[in-house]
């Protein structure tokens, strides 16, 4: 058989493609995540939690751009900020859509933890997809009270002592937790060092870690039906199905 | 690959082991107690390693929390710079100062309201609003606080809002140049006796002081 001339898309899409999947396995596990079974009547309101990945990735993109000009310094925070929003290139749009996405991230969040309420769909056998998504709602609050100190003004920085003040009104361990966050017994310019070092490494190498688990157990648990859904949930089938798998 | 009687030698099975696993070096349990020595010795190095990170790494984390303020007396001035205010005016003079001596960041500022009580008494009161610490700003009546309402009396006793206990003071000494120095700050309650300092939003007497340790002081 005349062997034919391989296609455009053959050579530039395939051929690589499956280079990288016979050495790997990447593609393929990248193709079970985008192309897995979901239910037929999956609801618009089911998109919240993808929406609210997008938005982190925003932010720690933005995050990452403005962290190459902020000076976590008392002295010239304030006016490393300055520079970025009337200097950089850009540097306006990078830093309203971090500060913005924030507010964005946190709406999704609440809206995304109350679709999967109402939904019931924390129940078996997704109860640790709720734990993890419980332990990433703190995370979200953290980065968000740490990420306020970062711009050093007045309305930032008091903010902050009262933030912290709260905390240290906790019965027993508050005092220790409050001087935690201040890096000492009063609000210093280590103060500022700790809660960037929080905001940029600490917190979103967890939100990342749980987010990779919660989005590991989304996809073998598969996704759940609206409670308006023809099938009902049942629980006994449920722990059959899991049961059969194992 | 079968063991011979001199690999067993040299990777160190003790004589009893050797007996335990009778006449034959290469039987099952003598593999047993080396993979039990090998995974023992993994793990035990796997915990040294993290431990070498983690310890050093979390006490310097968690050190702060410990430390103490050091207090400095500040030298606020001649005490003519605070005179006794007459009736229906506002008591307290605002006075802004530094309670760390050398600091460039500015976060040393602190501001006292000083009252002349005759005699070459003064009061001094802190303007950190009880409830959450917010600046207090001195009225006709006493202060207020912008943040949440908290309203005090002129004495620093909680009079509305949520504070939960008097303004803080600053201990006034008088110097032999006739300057006003300021010492240690403490909390009061609300007979205005003396107390050890805590945080704000911390109460320093009643049940729910037994909450709070007092805040770590030089």
């Amino acid at each position: 058989m005349p062997r034919t001339r391989p296609t455009a898309k053959e050579l530039v899409v395939d051929a690589p493609l499956e280079w990288v999947e016979e050495r790997s396995g990447f593609v393929g596990l990248v193709e079970s995540f985008l192309f897995r079974k979901v239910p037929g009547d999956t609801s618009w309101l089911q998109t919240l939690g993808s929406s609210l990945l997008t938005v982190f990735l925003l932010q720690a993109t933005t995050g990452v751009i403005l962290a190459m000009s902020y000076h976590p310094d008392p002295g010239s925070a304030y006016e490393s900020i300055r520079y970025i929003t009337d200097q950089e290139t850009l540097g306006w749009l990078v830093r309203g859509m971090h500060k913005w996405g924030s507010s964005v991230m946190v709406i999704l969040l609440f809206l995304h933890m109350a679709r999967v309420y109402v939904f019931g769909a924390y129940k078996y056998p997704r109860e640790l997809t709720w734990v993890t998504g419980g332990l990433l709602f703190i995370m979200v609050m953290a980065m968000s009270f740490t990420g306020y100190l970062l711009v050093w003004d007045q309305r930032a920085y008091w903010a902050t002592v009262v933030g912290v003040n709260i905390n240290g009104t906790g019965p027993i361990v508050g005092p220790y937790l409050a001087n935690f966050f201040k890096a000492g017994p009063v609000f210093g310019d280590q103060t500022l060092s700790r809660f960037y070092s929080l905001h940029m490494l600490v917190i979103p190498g967890g939100i990342f870690t749980f987010i990779f688990i919660h989005l590991w157990l989304v996809v073998r648990l598969g996704v759940a039906s609206p409670p308006w859904s023809r099938k009902r949930y049942d629980e006994a089938a449920a722990r059959e199905a899991v049961e059969s798998t194992r | 690959m079968a063991d011979t009687p001199a690999d067993n030698q040299e990777h160190g099975v003790t004589p009893g082991e050797a007996a335990a696993a009778g006449a034959n070096p290469g039987s099952p349990q003598a593999a047993m107690s080396r993979q039990k020595m090998l995974a023992g010795a993994t793990i035990g190095l796997g915990a040294l390693m993290s431990a070498i990170i983690a310890v050093p790494v979390t006490i310097t984390v968690l050190a702060p929390s410990f430390k103490t303020t050091t207090e400095y007396p500040v030298d606020i001035g001649p005490t003519s710079l605070y005179p006794e205010v007459g009736q229906g005016q506002i008591p307290w003079h605002p006075v802004t100062f530094e309670n760390r001596p050398d600091d460039t960041t500015g976060l040393a500022r602190r501001l006292v309201y000083i009252r002349n009580d005759g005699d070459d008494k003064f009061t001094a009161i802190a303007n950190t609003c009880m409830h959450l610490g917010c600046p207090v700003q001195a009225n006709a009546t006493g202060f207020a606080c912008p943040c949440h309402g908290g309203q005090y009396d002129s004495q620093g006793r909680r009079i509305a809002g949520p504070p939960v206990r008097p303004l803080n003071r600053y201990e006034t000494t008088v110097d032999d140049n006739g300057h006003l120095i300021l010492g240690q700050l403490y909390a009061m309650d609300d007979q205005l006796n003396r107390h050890q300092l805590k945080g704000p939003g911390q109460q320093v007497t009643g049940l729910l002081s037994y909450l709070y340790p007092p805040a770590p002081q030089g």
